[in-house]
This record gives structure tokens, sequence and C-alpha cells, in this order.
């Protein structure tokens, strides 16, 4: 009886045919689209073809008055703002929480229920603060990002190796040069992966604040077309949208790699 | 250089009852340029009095010196070669070999300089810049004695320091540390649950007894020095590493001692 | 007493210290126990001194959500939100386990789809939500699909990895017997995948949930999602915090209840 082991491909072979099959994958699922989309109906699945040239319609007008690409500009403003306020706000709090046992015994239940909370229930709370302006708008980002990097920080902090900590007391560190020299550089991959995902969250929060809280930017382009029932230009706007999400992360991921090189790539989602 | 007398150490519970002794009773003086071990089963507590004897662990009971000053915390006198080596995988050997002056403020130059040094002296010259999971088990170590070392302690404290390491490797290393510590001379405390390991190393052995953990018996290896691989052979050695094993083994088992040495 | 000690602690390794008395533990959670009474009391005064709409006093709260329990609204939206849930997870886990199992034993279908599964996982899928809307209408396959969307990605990552990254060693012993490929797959990588396929369940239902609240407030017919919308209002916002009580009482439960399915279940392939 032979043993048929995994069939070995010739590294020559290797080169093209992971991308052949991705591209091949691609072409398939395309195609398929392009079959089951409807252009006649109004409210169908529009083709690939359609929503290619609504795209390329929409990207003709540049960065002029009311184009896609200027309600880009304006719709990451909140993600920029919220953003950046998460991370301000969580990096020294996740620290505080993780350096100190007491702090951290009062705040996990607080947040373990934030982390269960549906952020997007409070944004009628938000919209009442602040109505549909860009405030709210960075207010709703920073509400999705701010729990996951508060968490992952902590937990990085938490679990400074204790060997590691045992042997700077013996050199007779003292408190700030533990956490400086020690605790910190130990928790930078968990915080980077906070950051990675907080990110995630953050543009998930820019998307929904954007359809909740419409303002200038996407979320009133699409609520234009959906108006006008026009899908393939929804389709455009909505896919122009997670192209950006997902370079976004593409990038947020390699330069965590870059900061956790001696460690690998983890995280609490 | 160290004297303990009467060192005892208590965990207390929450409501006083029920405390676990983990030391009892310990009596030991160390001489300057002594090199000690301490040997015994599991639960005997010669990690724990090592601990004490850095300042890493309270004790509850008796006195302790070192150098003629009580114990209250870790010192510059004293620096510690751990069994996982305790290396901070984000620096180099290099720096990681600094760890130790870095923190006492000694200025860039001169803590690169004594650095190399140490490395040099544990034989990891032109690995200055690698980073421990680039290492063997063995050469870490070799980075965690070199940085031990780099803060020039009159104490060397070792904790098990060849424990995770391959029996070769192992030996090459005691061969090494032996080297290393004739050119010196420093207080040794060493660690240990290879009975030739101790024999080998030592000028005294410490044999530790557990329930609760206490000093059962001190035995002087008076086998000359330089050690070196014939030693291992030498009848002397074979003969008190077996009284130290028997021992040892009489104690694991909760046997009563035989009457054969 | 003493030479009992003795034998007895020959013979065990170091106890641990013992459990803290229950003095002990009051007062650990001492400091929690004041946080918590003094935000509740906070929220009940400024609530009724302050008379903001967007904070409604705590007992104003609880008495919506009494309401919301006697009067039946929430077990209506609770039963549709259920069903969505429900359909949408069995079909992410079925097509998931399916193609996170696909890509772990064929190499082709790993090179064809890690790609897009990868970006998948990463991408904000509730942009899709208003084309789905478009396209699909407000009823059940739209809500079902946001909830896919939301949970079928991290279940074909992790079954996909659990499968892969079983210990070689295992997969040598197998070859080693002589057992073929499909042998392989079924009698060692799938059983020694298990934990990881839960991890990735557990993960996924948790995305999905969030896809399911997502996908129903955005299309705010019907389902606990909807009534996010209804009660999104100046006049109702005690009944909105009301449900946001309830939603996240629901999430821990949830929690709870997925992590003891898990437990089961993985006692059962002993």
């Amino acid at each position: 009886m032979a043993v048929r082991a995994l069939r070995q491909h010739s590294p020559q072979r290797e080169r093209w045919l992971k991308p052949t099959l991705r591209l091949g994958i691609l072409a398939l699922f395309l195609g398929v689209w392009q079959l089951l989309g409807n252009d006649e109906i109004r409210l169908a699945m529009p083709t690939f073809t359609r929503t290619m040239a609504a795209l390329g319609d929409l990207l003709s007008a540049g960065f002029g008055d009311g184009s896609l690409l200027e309600g880009m500009l304006i719709t990451n403003q909140a993600l920029v703002g919220g953003y950046l306020a998460a991370l301000v706000v969580s990096l020294p709090l996740g620290i505080l929480m993780g350096s100190s046992r007491a702090v951290a015994k009062v705040a996990s239940p607080y947040l373990t229920i934030l982390l269960a909370v549906p952020m997007i229930a409070l944004v009628p709370i938000v919209q009442l603060v602040f109505g549909l302006t860009l405030a709210g708008r960075i207010v709703v980002v920073f509400l999705f990002a701010f729990i996951y990097m508060t968490i992952n920080t902590m937990i990085g902090v938490r679990e400074a190796s204790p060997e590691l900590k045992e042997m700077a007391r013996s050199f007779g560190a003292t408190r700030g040069q533990m956490l400086r020299r020690v605790i910190l550089p130990g928790a930078i991959p968990a915080i980077m992966a906070g950051v990675r995902l907080g990110l995630g969250r953050a543009i998930i929060g820019m998307i929904i604040a954007e359809l909740s809280l419409i303002g200038a930017g996407i979320g009133s382009l699409i609520l234009e077309f959906q108006v006008r029932f026009q899908p393939a230009y929804v389709f455009a706007i909505v896919m122009l949208a997670v192209l950006e999400g997902v370079l976004l992360m593409e990038i947020a991921r390699r330069i965590e790699v870059r900061f956790a090189r001696w460690k690998g790539v983890q995280g609490v989602e | 250089m160290i004297e303990a007398v009467g060192v005892g150490k208590l965990y207390a519970s929450g409501d006083g009852s029920e405390a676990f002794r983990a030391l009892v009773g310990v009596n030991l003086a160390i001489r300057d340029g002594e090199f000690v071990s301490l040997i015994g089963p599991s639960g005997c507590g010669k990690t724990t009095l090592l601990k004490i004897v850095d300042g890493l662990l309270p004790y509850e009971e008796g006195e302790l010196r070192v150098m003629g000053r009580p114990v209250t915390g870790p010192g510059p006198e004293r620096a510690v070669v751990f069994q996982n080596f305790a290396l901070l995988p984000w620096l180099t050997v290099l720096d990681n070999v600094q760890f130790g002056l870095q923190l006492r403020g000694v200025e860039r130059d001169q803590r690169e300089e004594v650095a190399r040094r140490n490395v040099a002296t544990v034989g990891l010259q032109g690995f200055e810049l690698a980073y421990p999971r680039q290492l063997s088990g063995g050469m870490q170590q070799r980075v965690g004695l070199a940085r031990a070392l780099a803060v020039d302690p009159q104490i060397l404290l070792m904790d098990e320091p060849f424990g995770s390491l391959d029996a070769q490797t192992r030996n090459l290393l005691q061969a090494d540390l032996l080297r290393v510590w004739d050119a010196s001379r420093k207080t040794v405390l060493f660690v240990t649950h290879a009975m030739d390991e101790a024999v080998f190393l030592s000028d005294r052995v410490v044999l530790m007894a557990t329930g609760p953990g206490r000093v059962s018996e001190v035995i002087d290896i008076d086998l000359p020095r330089p050690r070196t691989d014939a030693t291992r052979t030498s009848p002397r050695f074979v003969e008190l590493t077996s009284y130290v094993w028997d021992r040892l083994r009489g104690m694991i088992l909760g046997v009563a001692e035989t009457t054969d040495a | 007493m003493t030479g009992r000690q003795e034998a007895i602690g020959s013979q065990m390794a170091p106890r641990r210290p013992v459990r803290p008395s229950p003095g002990a533990r009051l007062a650990e959670n001492l400091p929690l126990a004041i946080s918590a009474l003094a935000i509740v009391v906070t929220w009940e005064v400024v609530g009724r001194t302050a008379d903001l709409t967007v904070l409604p006093p705590l007992s104003e709260i609880f008495a919506a959500l009494w309401q919301f329990l006697v009067d039946g609204t929430i077990i209506e939206s609770l039963g549709v939100s259920l069903v969505t849930l429900l359909l949408g997870m069995a079909l992410s886990i079925f097509f998931g386990i399916a193609i996170g199992a696909l890509m772990g034993r064929y190499r082709t279908v790993e090179y064809a789809l890690d790609v897009y599964v990868n970006a998948a996982m990463a991408a904000p899928m509730v942009a899709f939500v208003p084309v789905f809307i478009l396209v699909f209408g407000i009823g059940y396959p739209t809500r079902v699909l946001t909830v896919i969307i939301f949970a079928i990605f991290p279940i074909i990552v992790d079954t996909f990895a659990g499968i892969r990254n079983v210990d070689p060693s295992l997969v040598e012993m197998g070859r080693s017997f002589g057992a073929s490929e499909r042998q392989l797959f079924w009698r060692i990588r799938v059983p020694a995948a298990f934990p990881l396929l839960l991890a990735g369940i557990r993960l996924g239902t948790a995305r999905g949930v969030k896809g399911l609240i997502n996908g129903e407030v955005l299309v705010a017919v019907v389902g606990l999602g909807a009534l996010v919308d209804r009660f999104g209002t100046p006049f109702s916002m005690e009944r909105l915090y009301a449900l946001i009580f309830f939603l996240v009482a629901l999430a821990l439960l949830l929690v709870r209840l997925v992590e003891w399915l898990s437990r089961r279940a993985v006692r059962v392939p002993v």
C-alpha cells in the first residue's frame, strides 16, 4: 500500500501557483457576480461592470464639491479624530490599570460590561448631545475603539513576565525603572495588537457614524443614491470604503509585526 | 560573608491560622571566597533560601547578615543567575549584559566596555548583537552569567542555573564557571538538584531536608582544585557523590539512614 | 504533631497559601462595591435634579425595563432577533467549518482563498449593509446575511488554523502507521483541531451578535436593533437605556452560555 504524501510542488511551480489560484478565484467570483447581476431591474444586484462604471463616474469628479473623494476625506476626519482621541485615553489608562492590581480589580467589571455594550445603541444618545456634527461622529469612533485598546494595553502590562520582574528587582530596579525597562517593552506586542484591533473597530465606528449621523461624508452620498434607487453607485461607494478599511488594517498589521518581531501577533478581540 | 542564624520563613494565611512553613532554623556561615552548594529534594526550600539571601523574599524569623549588614532587600554586592535565564528578549546580548549597570546609572561608554569584557569572559565574543532567541540555552545562560558578573558583585547567587540544559552543555558550563570563579574568587551560593554537580563545583555542600525546609547536614568537599574532568572519575569524588545521593534518597523515600556511608 | 507534619511535608509539593477568610474577601471587594454604589447614587441624583433629556434617573430606567418585561415588547423583538441569530449562526458555522476544513485539507483551496478570507476578517463588513438593504430589502435575508458576513470569517480562519497547525509529530506518527491523507484528516487533524474550532465558533458568535444588532439597527424594522431606533428619540431615552441594559445582560449571558457549551463539547471527543 503506497502512502501518498501531500503533493510536493517544486519551488518553480510554487511561485506562480499562488497568484494564479488567487486571480482565478477572483475571476470566478467576478464572473458569477456578473451573471447574477441584473442591470435592468432597479432594485436588483448590479453587475460588476455596472458597478465599475459607477465607480469610474464617481471618481472622475475628483475632489470637487460633493464628489466621492471629497466625501471620503470628510468621513475620514471622524476616523482620525476619534482614533487619536482613543489612543490618547486608552494607552495611559490601560497602563495604569495594568500596573495597579487595586485599580484593575475595581475597573475590570466595568470593562466587561462596556465590552458587552453594543456601541451602535449609544449612537442616539450621542446624536442627542452632539447633533449631526463631526464632533458627534468623532465621539462614536472613539467609543468603538477605546475599550479594545484599553483592555489589550492592560493585559500587556499585567502579563509582564514575573521572572523578568524578579530579575530586575535582583539588580536593584526602582519602580520607575521596572516600568520603563521591563514592563512596558514587554507589553508592546499586546499594546500594538490593541492598536491594530482598535483601528478595525474605529473604522467600523466611522462607517456606522456615517450611516447614522449623516453629515457631509459618504453617508450622505450613500443616502442620495439609495433614494435614487441606484444600487450600482451605492455599491461602488461601499466598495471603496471597504477597500480603504482593508488597506489601513494591512498597514496596521505590518506595523504591529515590526514592533513585535521578538514575539509574534496576538490580541484580545 | 553570609551569616544566617535561625532563619525561618512562614507564609501566613488571611486569618493567621494554618500558616505554611517553608524554612525553619537555618544556621549557615559562608566564608569569603567560598563556593557552597545547596542541595535537597523538592520542597526543601533551597531556592527560597537563595532568594531570601538576595533579599527578594522576606524572612520572618532569625537573623541574616551579608557582609556584616542585615539583609532588607537586594543590594549591589549580590547578583543572581536564574534557572530560566531571565534575559530581556527585546535586547541584544550586549544590552542584556549591561542591564544591571544601566539600572545603576553607569555611563554608556563605561558600561559598554565592561559589558564587552564580560561577554568575552564567558566566551561569547562575536555574539554581542545577537538576540536571545537566536542563541542556544547554554549560550543564553552564559549571557545571564556575564550580566551578573558585569555588576562586579562580591556574592554570586545561582539558582539551578544549568537545570534546563542538556548534560553535555552542563559539563562545559560547569568547567567554564569554575574557570571564571577561580580568576575572581567571589563567594558563590549555588542551588542545584544534581549531586555530581554539587560535589564537583563546591568547597562545601549543604544538604537540606523537607517538611519543613531546614538544613540537615553540611559536607566538606576536600577535593583538590583546580577541578577537571579527571576529578569526576577520582575515587574520592565517587565516594562523596554516593554519600550525598544516599542521604538524599533516604530523605525522599522517608526511610531511616543506612549504615553504609 | 510536628512529626506528622514532617511526614506529610516530605511527600507533598509546597502548599499554596490558604484561601483568605470571608472578612478579607469583603475588604478586597469593598472599593468595587463603593464605586458601584457611588455610580448608582450619582446617576439617580443627577438624573432627577439636572433634568437632562440625555440622562434619565436610574430608577426610571429600571421602571422602563420592568415595563418591557411585563408588557412583552421585548419578548417579541427578542424572538425575531434570536431566530435571525440562530439562522445566521447555523449557516455561518456550517459553511465556515466546511470552507475552513477544505482550506486545511487542500493546499490549492488554501492558496486560492487565504488572501480574501484574511482581508474579509479585517474589513469593515458593516459597510455592506446599505447595499443589502437596497438589493435584498428589509426582511430576514438582509439581517441573516449581515450576521453571516460578521460571523463566518473567524470560523473559517480558526478552523483552517486548527486543521493546518496540528502537532506535526502526531501527523508523522499517523503516516508511520500507513495512514492515507484521508485517514489522517478525519482521524488526526479534525479531532486535534477541535479546540481551535470551538474558539473560532466562540469568536464568530460574538461577532455574529454584533452583526445582528448592527444590522437590525441599520435596517430598523424588526428585532431588538429596531427597538434601538424606535427608542432613540428624546422622549424615550429611559427606554433606550433600559434596552441597552437588557442587551448587555443578554450579551453577558450569551457569553456564559457559549463558554458552557464549549466546555461540554470538549468532553465529548474523549
